[in-house]
């Protein structure tokens, strides 16, 4: 745990500009946003109660995605849910690193979406904010709209294409990677 | 294993949407493991979603906040707020809203007596209410409560906050709470639930209380300790015992409370009367926008800014949000 005002200042640094990574993370490993956001609390407070052991040298990120495994480990055993091997950790691990190093941070492809959102027409962007924003499920938004919930999901399926195509077009530029 | 391309790309789709049964998530464990190019491609798709999250949320609160475009301009103007903080709380206190039976009916023990509650009929403090068939009441808070038949609660409200406080004494109840401040509870005989902003059922029988939860969050809280209950999950706690999450399906457990309100091709006019008789919110259209005909149905589990938000979708309007004043305007794109 971070005894000093300096220990405190460097773990708020680091988890604040890590947080949506390591949220990102669990969310890759629980297929579930609601669930990811749950069990992130629970990392969140491990982290903090680690964070005396972290080498400042290290990868913030790196570490406190084995925190983050071994909690989402353990909320599937007591889910009794099937829970994924060491060789899933080191696979995942690999593509989270390859992913930052190559194209930055959630930070940097937040830039990136914000250009993406507003090249959006209004209702599409509306679409994106009841889905995400405020949870809306695509059966509730539907049943509103007198939408099918599946020509919703298409619908939302072909913003999220359009966005990872404009996300593949600027984001090299935006970062200077490659 | 290999998985095909248009597979692999559906299969990451539904896997990030919550999509999978256990055999997919298994596939989707094998498959980070054997093919690389399948985790990179998760991965930069949750990366994605998890920003487009975050963006959507921070903007969809910025909406949603009530009096947030104010705030500034009440910190500068601290001064002359204190000086008119009397003012307007004497304000408040004037106009108090009533709790009222909006539907339905209702025997209320009010001290040593027992009165029949009809649509409309006022409902005081500490009042215990017993449903004679379902009734819907509407809380100081503008929250909504419904109480099954026969069962059983005792509306208060917390100090001078408008925010409801219910005694459940047994049955069921489904309530649909507003922003306000203040905490929402329910109260049993074996714990709290307490609203962080939500859809939600209670129902309490012979000691067992079960929480059932469509929107939002709520903390189930005993003696013995609190377990935060997200939207799409069910929990149970009884006396003594530590509150757990359960399988029940909140669709199933609710499905006694569900109904929904249906309006084909009528004048938002139309609607709009409805949704301040039945919310705290009082919105402001264009005469136009209010004649324009249009077909939504409203079901009862959707909070009522998100129908409102859905109704300014359907009308390609835009809609903003001020504390309970809503102005809906033709978006830039109608």
């Amino acid at each position: 745990m971070p005894d000093t005002p300096e220990e405190r200042t460097a773990f708020l640094k680091e988890f604040a500009a890590a947080r949506d990574d390591i949220l990102a993370y669990i969310y890759s490993l629980v297929s579930s946003h609601a669930d990811a956001e749950d069990i992130f609390q629970d990392v969140s407070v491990l982290l903090w109660q680690k964070f005396g052991e972290f080498d400042p040298c290290r990868d913030f990120r790196a570490w406190a995605r084995k925190f983050a495994w071994h909690t989402v480990q353990n909320w599937r055993r007591a889910r009794k849910e099937q829970v994924w091997d060491a060789g899933v950790i080191e696979a995942l691990d690999a593509a989270f690193r390859a992913e930052e190093r190559e194209r930055g941070c959630l930070a940097d492809l937040k830039r990136v979406l914000e250009r993406c959102l507003s090249g959006l027409s209004g209702m599409s962007r509306r679409i994106l904010r009841h889905l995400y924003g405020s949870d809306m499920t695509h059966e509730d938004l539907g049943k509103l709209l007198h939408r099918s919930s599946r020509g919703l999901r298409v619908s939302a399926h072909r913003i999220r294409r359009k966005l990872r195509e404009c996300i593949e077009r600027k984001l090299p530029a935006e970062t200077g990677r490659s | 294993m290999r998985i095909e391309d248009a597979d692999r790309d559906d299969l990451i789709q539904r896997y990030a949407s919550g999509e999978c049964s256990p055999e997919e998530i298994e596939a989707v464990g094998r498959a980070i493991e054997e093919d690389e190019a399948f985790a990179r491609r998760l991965v930069r798709e949750v990366r994605m979603l998890t920003a487009l999250r975050s963006m959507m949320k921070t903007e969809e609160g910025a909406r949603a906040l009530p009096g947030a475009g104010r705030r500034r301009l009440v910190y500068a103007a601290s001064g002359i707020a204190a000086a008119l903080a009397a003012a307007v709380l004497l304000a408040v206190l004037l106009t108090r809203p009533e709790a009222r039976l909006l539907a339905g009916e209702a025997e209320a023990v009010r001290g040593e007596r027992t009165v029949r509650l009809m649509p409309g009929d006022p409902i005081r403090e500490h009042d215990t209410v017993t449903a004679v068939g379902i009734a819907t009441c509407r809380l100081w808070d503008a929250s909504t409560v419904k109480l099954d038949d026969g069962s059983s609660a005792v509306l208060t409200r917390g100090g001078w906050s408008e925010r409801a406080r219910l005694v459940l004494r047994g049955g069921r109840l489904f309530v649909r709470v507003t922003e306000s401040p203040g905490t929402f509870v329910v109260s049993t005989s074996s714990g709290d639930v307490e609203v962080l902003g939500t859809v939600f059922g209670v129902a309490e029988r012979k000691g067992l209380t079960a929480v059932s939860i469509y929107h939002g969050r709520v903390a189930v809280r005993s003696a013995k300790g609190e377990l935060v209950v997200a939207g799409g999950n069910s929990a149970q706690v009884s006396e003594g015992r530590k509150p757990v999450l359960t399988e029940v399906d909140p669709n199933q457990a609710l499905r006694w409370a569900r109904e929904s309100a249906e309006f084909r091709h009528r004048a938002l006019g139309e609607i709009v009367e409805w949704i301040e008789a039945n919310s705290k919110y009082r919105i402001d259209a264009d005469p136009a926008l209010l004649a324009e005909r249009i077909t939504i149905t409203i079901p009862d589990i959707v909070p009522m800014i998100d129908v409102i938000a859905v109704l300014g979708l359907t009308c390609d309007a835009e809609y903003t949000l001020e504390g309970n004043a809503v102005e809906l305007r033709r978006g830039r794109d109608g």
